[in-house]
């Protein structure tokens, strides 16, 4: 009995049992692929600091680069004002029509669908040109439109009736891309935030008004606050909005200054972009330590197990008022700019003047006749379906392993490097990467693997919390079941918790793929005449003016995007379905 | 040789304030093969992380658990065999059916996990899907059977590679109650046919009192008493073990004995104890505990002096007996009677209690 205990005892660590041998296989391979991702991520950041801050010569610091100090600093102020006045009003509408949607009988469901994945519906680089072709003080169709209008009706007006080269205009466009962030956040919390609790508060004498003020609105507080701090997180990082509308508005936007101090400035004024890039981080660490303090110090109330039923308010005469605000928001948001973009792709040129006997799809065929256009389409869509699907297995077999380990340090460890570059923010990683991998020794400059090997670490957060809300779907009595059955990890991994991790990992993969065919920021820095992507094809034609064109290939890419999402969409509920 | 046997497990873990928690508190035990243990106890006592432990799925700090002879866990020597090397079954408490594989590849996952070709594990599915009376659903997925057919397809799993150890987590605390008996029942038999040992948790006493060969009681982490049911129900060693399994009336009051009489002396009037329960006590406090079906109530007056007067003041009638609560003064007395006329609350009644069946334990 003793030397058959001492060989089992061999077993555990490895000598000589199969089964036991394969599961370290397992390890290893994922080990691995901790070690080679942390590098991925923190190697080009080591680089470019030390680069930056100790490496540079005499005279050239990063502080020398910066230029005066009122220009940076007007780039803050600017900054800080779009941002702030925008999530404020990102956050009283998110919020306003998350609680219509869930606690009123305003009887939208289908809205509450929609309004989450609007960013992913339109990115907001096509978003941002429809709505120039909408608003321009010139040749927007609301502006011209709007005027023929009022002229027929008698009322004679001087100058444009919108402009959306303006700080409003910006500030309207972020609005429509920070507003869904602080909607979901908001409505998930009232979901599950006990109904009984408004209840109690109705049956001892409030109205739904005061319920609201005095008991829903102070129980998802925190939510509130977390969905204005996700939209600021979400909000300085974003490249293409101010690109398009503040340059041309003449308002400095810091993620725009990034870009250009890195891109049209010769030789890149690396030290300058990365001070500013240090405010983003610096920014975005903080908002993430309020969101974190807030959402613990919360005190819930939440549902446990079967969902209540929630007792509507009504809303009586403002029921109709609510839902054509709804609607308005969607139809701003999604139709209007990409009817825009659809109608002037028709047009020989971008006029409001619109002949309707000569609209042709001769744009489309030239874009796609353009080799630079075509490839750019081609490149993304490679990339994305590449990475999203390489980084969201990864991150699956990442989170599986976190799952069942018991090292609570080396856990805690991959988590925070794998989610860092979230708060690194993906302009100073696209730096980063340029001076890391664009030179000797890697010559990356100009290819699709400094492309997509920026792209993986840039999107490696999103999917590990998908990953892990994936995996915390799945119930561990699943997995332990399967060890005690007799399977390895990674028997157990493959057979038991992937299946059924895969409707959360294939909405994920959805989402990473919008988010990678689409980006911007890091294609803005990393991406060149050699290695088009459809961000930097998009950008390229606005550039230079071929306004009909850049329509057309929005609108073709905008089409794409919205299939592919609203497919998947249906697949994965189908597949929750099924396995319910 | 004992199939399973634990010695001085422990496990501790610490609070968020620091705090040092003894979920597992220095238990040693020894099951033979084919015995069925039952770990009854409250929740949070620490009865489910001691099935863990012995599955692999938890970690003890300290002490050794072998199966069959072998070392699966010892911290001396550091070995701690992971789950999938155990060899044991285990009915989970959701039961823990994987919904993306049909019920006959529930079952097969175990063998396949061997190595055993496919034939082999075919027949060998088809044989416990027999056994079980349960092959016509091998072909329908988890969420389309009913709860107690969810837990067939989980024993049968957890039996299919016929490992002589089976551990059980609560498993019928997720069924209604007369799919409860019926599986009970089953279970049992299955056991006694196949001669597996069990290990089992619950907190139900009528299902520990049903299944076990031996309830060991678990209290705050330790093992309070491993006995038969019936001497766990009779003899409890302990206050704790007495006042958790079933219903007791706990009366307080000082030993006297006068020549061949021992009674308890009460505020209400004395009971007559028996000198067995006495056990080389002197005169001291103690508490008196008996259970509600050793009283007998009555609205004669009675012959014996031991009979105590009360009023009811509730009278409940469950079926097979009607509960009484009787009250002497601030004292309130709870009396199962079989049969007879229900007797109104205020009825004023005697009772009275057999010796034999009250056990004394020390106070204080």
């Amino acid at each position: 009995m003793q030397a058959l205990s001492q060989t089992m005892a061999g077993r555990v660590h490895g000598i000589g049992n199969k089964r036991v041998r394969r599961g370290n296989w397992f390890a290893a391979i994922s080990a691995a692929l901790c070690i080679f991702l942390a590098m991925l991520i923190l190697v080009p950041i080591a680089n470019i600091l030390y680069d930056v801050f100790w490496a540079h010569a005499p005279g050239a610091s990063p502080f020398d680069q910066l230029g005066s100090a009122k220009a940076a600093l007007t780039v803050l102020a600017n900054t800080s004002l779009v941002l702030g006045v925008a999530a404020i009003l990102a956050v009283f509408f998110g919020s306003l029509f998350a609680w219509l949607n869930e606690r009123t009988d305003v009887e939208m469901s289908w809205a509450s669908k929609v309004l989450p994945i609007i960013p992913l519906l339109l990115p907001p680089i096509a978003g941002s040109i429809g709505w120039v072709m909408l608003a321009s003080d010139r040749a927007g169709l609301l502006n011209v439109w709007g005027k023929r209008l009022l002229e027929f009706m008698g009322i004679q007006t001087d100058g444009p009736l919108v402009s959306i080269f303006s700080w409003s205009g910006l500030i309207f466009v972020y609005l429509i891309y920070t507003l869904p962030h602080v909607y979901l956040c908001v409505a998930s919390a009232l979901r599950n935030l006990d109904p009984s609790l408004e209840e109690a508060s109705r049956v001892n004498g409030a109205g739904p008004l005061k319920t609201l003020v005095k008991v829903t609105l102070p129980a998802v507080l925190p939510a509130i606050i977390s969905g204005g701090t996700i939209s600021i997180i979400y909000g300085i990082a974003l490249f293409s909005v101010p690109a398009i509308i503040a340059s041309q508005a003449g308002i400095d936007i810091l993620a725009v200054k990034i870009v250009n101090l890195m891109m049209a400035e010769f030789p890149p004024k690396t030290g300058a972009a990365l001070l500013f890039g240090l405010v983003i981080v610096v920014v975005i660490s903080v908002m993430t330590w309020i969101q974190r303090r807030v959402i613990s110090s919360g005190k819930f109330a939440t549902i446990g197990g079967k969902g209540a039923q929630v007792t509507l308010v009504k809303l009586g005469w403002v029921r109709w008022p609510a839902r054509m605000l709804l609607l308005g928001y969607i139809l701003v948001a999604t139709i209007l700019p990409f009817g825009t973009l659809f109608l002037v792709s028709l047009q020989r040129f971008w006029t409001a003047n619109i002949d309707w006997s000569r609209l042709s799809f001769r744009h489309y065929l030239n874009v796609f006749g353009n080799s630079f256009a075509s490839q750019g389409i081609l490149n993304s869509l490679t990339l994305a379906i590449s990475v999203a699907t390489v980084v969201m297995f990864v991150t699956a077999l990442i989170a599986f392993r976190m799952y069942t380990s018991r090292n609570w340090l080396v856990t805690g460890a991959i988590d925070f490097t794998l989610k860092l570059p979230a708060t690194i923010s993906n302009l100073v990683i696209g730096m980063a990467f340029i001076v890391m991998f664009a030179g000797a020794p890697f010559y990356l400059h100009g290819t699709l693997t400094i492309l997509l090997l920026a792209y993986a670490v840039l999107y490696l957060p999103q999917a590990s919390i998908i990953a892990s809300s994936a995996i915390a779907q799945v119930g561990r009595q699943l997995q332990e079941a399967s060890s005690v059955a007799g399977a390895s990890e990674g028997k157990t991994f493959f057979r038991i918790m992937f299946p059924l991790m895969l409707p959360g990992l294939v909405a994920g993969w959805t989402m990473l793929f919008v988010l990678l065919a689409g980006d911007l920021t890091a294609s803005a820095m990393l991406s060149g005449t050699g290695n088009p992507v459809i961000g930097s094809v998009i950008l390229n034609l606005w550039t230079e003016g071929s306004f009909a064109p850049v329509a057309a290939f929005a609108t073709v890419v905008s089409i794409i995007m919205a299939s592919v999402v609203l497919t998947v969409m249906w697949i994965s509920e189908r597949l929750t379905q099924r396995s319910r | 040789m004992s199939d399973l046997s634990l010695r001085s497990v422990t496990k501790v873990f610490y609070r968020k304030d620091g705090e040092e928690v003894h979920a597992i508190d220095n238990v040693s035990l020894d099951i033979k093969q084919g015995e069925f243990i039952v770990l009854l106890g409250p929740s949070g006592c620490g009865k489910t992380t001691l099935l863990r432990s012995v599955a692999g799925l938890e970690y003890p700090s300290s002490g050794s658990i072998s199966i069959g002879g072998v070392d699966v866990f010892n911290s001396s020597r550091r070995i701690s065999l992971p789950p999938e090397t155990r060899r044991l079954g285990m009915v989970f408490q959701s039961y823990a059916l994987w919904p993306h594989l049909s019920v006959a590849d529930n079952i097969a996952y175990p063998l396949q996990m061997e190595g055993l070709r496919r034939a082999a594990v075919t027949s060998r599915v088809t044989e416990i899907l027999e056994a079980m009376q349960i092959e016509h659903l091998s072909k329908q997925f988890p969420s389309q059977i009913s709860g107690g057919q969810q837990q067939r397809v989980a024993l049968a799993r957890a039996l299919v590679r016929g490992d002589s150890l089976i551990l059980f987590d609560e498993p019928l605390s997720n069924v209604d109650a007369k799919v409860r008996e019926h599986l009970r029942v089953e279970l049992l038999a299955m056991q006694r046919k196949l001669g597996f040992t069990a290990l089992y948790v619950t907190h139900d006493q009528h299902e520990a009192m049903g299944l076990a060969t031996k309830i060991a009681v678990v209290a705050n982490g330790r093992i309070a008493q491993i006995d038969t049911p019936e001497r766990i129900y009779r003899q409890p060693k302990s206050l704790e073990v007495a006042e958790f399994v079933g219903s007791i009336n706990k009366i307080s009051g000082r030993l006297s004995s006068s020549g061949d009489c021992i009674r308890i002396k009460t505020k209400h009037g004395s009971i007559p104890v028996s000198p067995e329960a006495v056990a080389g006590r002197k005169e001291q406090e103690v508490f008196a505990i008996s259970r509600p079906e050793d009283w007998s109530v009555s609205t004669e007056t009675p012959v014996s002096e031991e009979s105590w007067r009360g009023e009811i003041v509730a009278s409940v009638f469950l079926g097979a007996h009607t509960e009484y609560i009787v009250r002497f003064g601030e004292l309130n007395i709870v009396i199962w009677k079989h049969k007879g006329e229900l007797l109104p609350p205020g009825q004023s009644v005697w009772c009275n209690v057999k010796p034999e069946s009250v056990a004394l334990f020390d106070q204080g």
